[in-house]
């Protein structure tokens, strides 16, 4: 039996665009609000860590300053036993009277007062360190002098205060303090806040003011930028950032983990480009490593992928099977088939020396020996590299019509020939990619110098590559800048050599 | 050249691609191989051409068994329907090509291939890469190539495909008039049976990787060989009205006849199709007993003439009518039909009676 269906109820349906756009608002101005909150407070919490870290630094110089001072004034009413006493009791009080005097001045306590502690403290100092009796012979015999120098002390203090809070009313750092980078960040978080709360009041004077059709035109271009800021959020902290990071990086000279450096210059382009003088450059040895590397590494693998991409596409028999073993390489850690590689290569008990012995050849050090070093970082960059390759080639000779063979054979072309007439010349686009991707990646060669050696660039030192050397800067030195100026040198090489190749290669795409 | 095809056949695993395949073309002939997609036309092209190995039968050119010959002893040319010119040389150094494989020297390779160029008339863009040239120049091409080391027998597999309709009427003429010139057997292989029709000395039409009938162009169209060759060729497609013999008469199931001049020994009492070109329609004539009742559907209107579409009981017939009659939607018409067009199939084995 059928059944009736109850009437449809209308309802009004609710403005898509005036909600997302009062979403937006809302969302806008609580997200920049936080923002501009975190950039603010972080900036106040470091300006007063660093006053903390200023006053401390004078408070320490003032100690000593008064020590110095205080020292020969009752030198001349002492003995030397008294003399060190007070040394002993200055400088044991130094430490804790320095976090006194910064919280002290962090939680906004008058110069008088904090003079009155360090004072105060001194005298402390001097008394618990000797017996009442002569403390008191001390006091009453420098009882003069030690009021004219507290003044002094006094004027000398408040007036070195005084600076902290002038600097503390500017609020203005230089950029060789310490806590730099940390500003840097606020400042960025504050400005990110600052545009976000302005687009907020922006689409908010839309909504109270514009008339209804702008209302929804402005919701509806909201919507892509909604879709597209997840992504754009990830590229821009991921990859625009870091990039300009390291170009600016590469311009501070002794730039460290803490965002400090003593300045701008080229002298980390310098240090990489020219070393130390009289010792190795290990740069200019990774740069001639690497170009020695590329120029190997590349044209032997294409030309062995060529050759074994155009046999696996040849549908013989087992090819699936010598499918699998050509790729097998891209499934494995380059990490774990290195330490195959180290024991094929050992000297003693390696595969190869074993099978070169059938030949009647003496072993090899392969590894050891820094003759063969480049050897076998070739073979081994050359066996890595290859399965990729010969994908992309194996992909690019099956875009090949079937048809252009065909019509080549029936017109009697052998096989040489076609493989030489056409077949190369179609996948030659490919060969091209194949090229500038291997050579890009080749220029990047470490992880195989670190496997095949064991962690070190070669047995003496003798196989350092560029990015081994940026590596080692970074990691070992902590020489970000010159880390940074050895990958932006690195940069320029690689751009230089792809456009070169480009330009080279720019008849070889023969298609549409 | 002749070619000869001796109970030609081919299997794919269990599928049989092409069935005991008897075809002679005469030399110089153009010939058609037509049929629906997958009637094993390009199979039997293939087998032609050596491509593939023929499982059985024998392939003769002129009296020389070719059957077992490589593809490249055989002096063919081949044209794809994607044409499959190189895309990195140019029109020159493709057509020049097949000269260079048997090993000519430059000089003359240049001058047979221009003399191609010529005949299809590309003289002006030799120096052209294919991706430059519109649909029709690789066409063209493609043909230069194929016939630049004067083959004795030329291979046009599906040539037109790939073309748009206006330039489709213009290459078809080209190809006709290239293959007259230069005197080339010629196999054309199309499922367009328009295309057939007009450019072929002699159409092969398959169905299911048999021959159905190997004839002229005309005659394949006025005396069809079954049901099949009837229904394949024509446009609009031939109508078949249901009915059965009864004394020299066609009955159809809603009791109209219509006289037939011959039977051709149709069984009295079988059941029959009754196949009528639209052409083979004409208004009857008053009180001729001979008549179809129908039922105007539609009329349009194709410039020169008028098509009506008709009911005949729950049958649709498309005829051509003259205007005269100012037919239009739900008029109620009796139609007689001519002696030509007009054919008698089985209805079960679509054999031809008349």
């Amino acid at each position: 039996m059928k059944q009736k269906l109850p009437a449809p109820t209308f309802r009004k349906r609710p403005q898509r665009g005036l909600r997302r756009l009062a979403v937006h608002v809302v969302a806008l101005f609580l997200l920049g609000g936080l923002i501009l909150y975190l950039g603010l407070s972080g900036r106040e919490m470091l300006i007063n860590h660093m006053d903390v870290a200023k006053a401390n630094v004078s408070i320490d110089i003032l100690h000593t300053k008064a020590l110095a001072d205080i020292k020969p004034i009752l030198q001349e009413y002492a003995n030397d036993s008294v003399n060190s006493i007070l040394d002993q009791a200055i400088s044991s009080k130094k430490r804790g009277l320095k976090t006194v005097v910064g919280d002290m001045f962090a939680s906004g306590s008058t110069t008088e007062e904090i003079y009155l502690a360090v004072e105060q403290a001194v005298f402390e100092g001097i008394a618990s360190r000797t017996d009442q009796a002569s403390a008191d012979g001390l006091q009453a015999v420098a009882r003069e002098d030690l009021d004219k120098f507290m003044a002094q002390l006094v004027q000398e203090e408040t007036e070195a205060l005084d600076n902290l809070c002038l600097a503390k009313v500017r609020k203005s750092l230089k950029v060789t303090e310490k806590g730099y980078a940390q500003m840097y960040y606020h400042i960025a978080l504050i400005a990110i806040g600052g545009v976000l709360l302005g687009f907020a009041t922006f689409l908010f004077g839309i909504w109270l003011f514009a008339p209804h059709k702008t209302k929804i035109k402005t919701a509806e271009l909201l919507e892509p930028i909604d879709y597209l800021l997840p992504f754009f959020v990830g590229v821009f902290i991921f990859t625009l950032y870091p990039i300009v990071r390291v170009v600016i990086m590469s311009f501070q000279e002794r730039y460290r983990l803490d965002g400090s450096f003593q300045g701008w210059g080229l002298g980390n382009y310098q240090y990489v480009i020219h070393g130390i003088p009289g010792t190795s450059n290990y740069f200019t040895q990774g740069l001639r490593n690497t170009f020695l590397y590329v120029i190997m590494t590349v044209p032997i693998t294409t030309v062995l992928a060529v050759i074994i991409a155009y046999l696996l596409n040849q549908k013989l028999r087992f090819s699936a099977l010598f499918q699998t073993t050509y790729f097998l390489p891209m499934v494995t850690s380059v990490t774990a088939v290195g330490l195959v590689w180290r024991w094929i290569f050992n000297g003693n008990f390696g595969i190869l020396n074993a099978v070169l012995q059938l030949f009647g050849t003496t072993p090899i050090d392969w590894l050891r020996d820094t003759n063969y070093s480049m050897t076998v970082l070739v073979v081994f960059g050359i066996w890595n590299s290859l399965p990729f390759t010969i994908i992309l080639l194996l992909s690019g000779l099956q875009n090949i019509d079937e048809s252009y063979y065909t019509v080549a054979k029936v017109d009697g072309a052998k096989a040489m020939r076609i493989f030489r007439r056409i077949t190369v010349p179609l996948l030659a686009p490919t060969i091209g990619l194949v090229l500038t991707i291997n050579s890009i990646s080749a220029f990047k060669v470490f992880t195989d110098v670190t496997v095949l050696f064991n962690g070190s660039p070669g047995p003496a030192f003798n196989m350092y590559t560029v990015v081994y050397y940026i590596y080692e800067m970074m990691r070992n030195r902590l020489e970000l800048g010159r880390a940074a100026a050895a990958a932006i040198i690195l940069f320029v090489f690689i751009f230089i050599f792809t456009m070169l190749q480009r330009y080279i290669q720019r008849k070889w795409n023969y298609t549409t | 050249m002749r070619v000869e095809m001796k109970n030609l056949s081919k299997h794919f695993g269990r599928v049989k691609a092409v069935n005991d395949f008897s075809v002679i073309l005469n030399d110089g002939e153009l010939v058609c191989l037509l049929g629906p997609s997958g009637c094993g036309k390009s199979t039997v092209l293939n087998m032609l051409s050596g491509i593939l190995p023929v499982t059985g039968g024998k392939i003769y050119f002129d009296d020389e068994d070719v059957t077992d010959l490589p593809p490249e002893q055989r002096g063919i040319g081949l044209v794809f329907q994607n044409y499959a010119l190189y895309p990195h040389m140019t029109v020159l150094g493709n057509i020049c090509f097949p000269l260079e494989i048997q090993g000519l020297p430059k000089a003359e390779r240049i001058q047979r291939a221009t003399e191609m160029a010529e005949l299809v008339h590309m003289e002006g863009m030799l120096h052209r890469k294919p991706k430059e040239l519109s649909g029709g120049q690789q066409q063209r091409v493609a043909i230069a190539r194929a016939l630049v080391k004067r083959p004795n027998l030329l291979l046009l597999d599906e040539p037109l495909s790939n073309l748009d309709a206006r330039l489709r009427l213009e290459m078809r003429e080209e190809i006709r008039r290239i293959q007259l010139q230069t005197k080339v057997t010629t196999i054309f292989v199309t499922h367009d049976q328009e295309e057939a029709m007009s450019i072929s000395d002699h159409i092969v039409l398959m169905k299911d990787g048999f021959l159905q009938q190997h004839d002229d162009p005309q005659a394949l169209y006025n005396e069809p060989a079954n049901q099949f060759v009837a229904d394949f060729l024509g446009n609009p497609p031939i109508n078949n009205i249901k009915g059965a013999i009864h004394s020299g008469f066609f009955v159809a199931q809603n009791g109209d006849k219509v006289r037939l001049p011959e039977t051709d020994g149709a069984p009295e009492g079988v059941k029959v199709h009754l196949a009528i070109r639209a052409e083979s329609f004409m208004m009857a004539d008053e009180g001729d007993e001979s008549c179809l009742h129908c039922t105007v559907e539609n009329v349009y209107q194709l410039g020169k003439e008028e098509m009506a579409l008709l009911n005949f009981g729950d049958t649709q017939v498309r005829a051509y009518l003259s205007f005269d009659y100012g037919l239009k939607a739900g008029d109620e018409v009796t139609l007689q039909v001519r002696d030509r067009g007009v054919f008698l199939f089985d209805l079960e084995t679509g054999r031809r009676y008349a």
